[in-house]
């Protein structure tokens, strides 16, 4: 409570060490309080070496003959202001040819970027049969026991016939890759999907990446637009 | 042109010795400072024309100052870089005194946490004595602006002053632990 009294009143214009002596209370606690000591201390030295410095000017030779002659002599070139002129163009001129090696950079420079351009869901134990005879993303979630109806609306909201599967090793059962599936969404469809059928199991999901050799502000557009 | 430059000389006449002391605080260096003045003093020439008022000639030619102080303090990184410090030789301790070298120190110490903006502020009020009134004219701002402005300042200033007197202390505290020696037992007059 008194550290905070002390800093106000130290905060304040008119602050007096003086006044705070017959103050008991806050005597006591400057005994105590290390911080608010050195806070006074502070003030104290502060006040006496402005009062010191106030009266001690910093010591020049310069007279006013001196400066005005000094000041006349910068006059008659006027250069000034067209010196800066000249300076104002140049910085100008310098600050639009750095814009341009910016833009320069930004635009032409290619980069080259690793994206992540769409999954490939691996399914194993698929009946050899059904793997083999399908020629189609639809027939084949039909023969794997999934309704007409429910089949057709799966790969519509998967983008209709951009999807594709492949079947890869084959012995009992066989290994299927669907493919060419474009988000996340895309893939929880197929997954939910397929755990609802009960005929077979997901291996694995794998994200697939292209690397793409654009600008930076290329790649920013296509990042913005995705 | 000669008339307004008699005139504009005779108004600096008034200003020159209280300008020139404070362009010499500001600067930190008397030659800074002698420099800082004159280029200050260039750009008054230059713009007295547009000088309306003639009684507002001390606080337009202290703005000028001002402005002339800030823009070099906010010149490119690597001028910064050779700025000096205010110079106080070492020697001036042994052969002063007064106390003004300390108090030197001091001061620049704790200037060294304010802006640029703070610094002409403080300066003004404390060592040039301006008014309240005064800055806040100079500054186009009211006088509890001011205040509050000069208050700041000061609570920066004597916190960091005092973070030095606590870190003294602490050091001091080092230094004069007591350290108990264990003398040897004395064993040649036994033998």
């Amino acid at each position: 409570m008194l550290c905070r009294r002390i800093q106000q009143k130290l905060n304040s214009h008119d602050w007096q060490f003086d006044s705070y002596r017959q103050d008991a209370d806050v005597m006591a606690h400057l005994d105590i309080c290390p911080r608010c000591r050195s806070l006074v201390q502070a003030e104290e030295a502060l006040r006496s070496d402005l009062r010191l410095l106030k009266h001690k000017e910093p010591s020049s030779e310069l007279t006013l003959n001196d400066v005005r002659r000094s000041v006349e002599a910068a006059l008659p070139a006027r250069s000034i202001g067209h010196a800066r002129g000249a300076h104002s163009g140049l910085r100008t001129a310098l600050v639009f040819g750095l814009v341009g090696v910016v833009i320069i950079f930004l635009v032409f420079v290619p980069f080259t970027f690793r994206e992540k351009v769409g999954y490939e869901i691996a399914i194993a134990g698929v009946d050899k049969n059904i793997a083999q005879g399908s020629q189609d993303i639809t027939p084949l979630f039909r023969a794997l026991g999934m309704e007409k109806d429910q089949a057709t609306d799966l790969v519509d909201s998967l983008g209709g016939d951009k999807v594709r599967f492949s079947v890869g090793e084959c012995s009992e059962t066989c290994h299927l890759r669907i493919s060419d599936l474009k988000t996340e969404r895309d893939v929880k469809l197929v997954v939910n999907a397929i755990i609802a059928l009960g005929c077979c199991q997901i291996d694995k999901i794998i994200p697939i990446f292209r690397d793409e050799s654009t600008s930076l502000l290329g790649h920013a557009v296509r990042k913005l637009n995705s | 042109m000669g008339q307004q430059s008699d005139q504009f000389w005779r108004l600096v006449e008034l200003e020159h010795h209280k300008a020139l002391a404070y362009c010499g605080r500001l600067a930190e260096r008397a030659d800074d400072g002698d420099d800082l003045y004159q280029d200050s003093l260039i750009k008054a020439f230059h713009g007295f024309e547009s000088l309306r008022n003639i009684e507002s000639f001390r606080p337009w030619l202290y703005r000028i100052i001002n402005n002339t102080y800030k823009a070099r303090f906010r010149s490119s990184w690597w001028k910064k870089l050779t700025l000096h410090r205010r110079d106080i030789e070492a020697a001036d301790r042994l052969t002063d005194p007064t106390g003004l070298y300390d108090a030197k120190r001091r001061l620049d110490v704790a200037l060294e946490v304010l802006s640029p903006d703070d610094r002409i502020l403080v300066t003004l009020a404390e060592l040039e004595d301006w008014t309240i009134a005064e800055l806040a004219d100079l500054m186009s701002k009211s006088e509890g602006f001011v205040k509050m402005r000069l208050s700041r300042a000061r609570a920066k200033m004597r916190q960091k002053l005092s973070r030095l007197y606590r870190d003294q202390l602490h050091q001091t505290a080092i230094l004069e632990e007591p350290h108990v020696y264990v003398v040897p037992p004395d064993t040649t007059e036994t033998q």
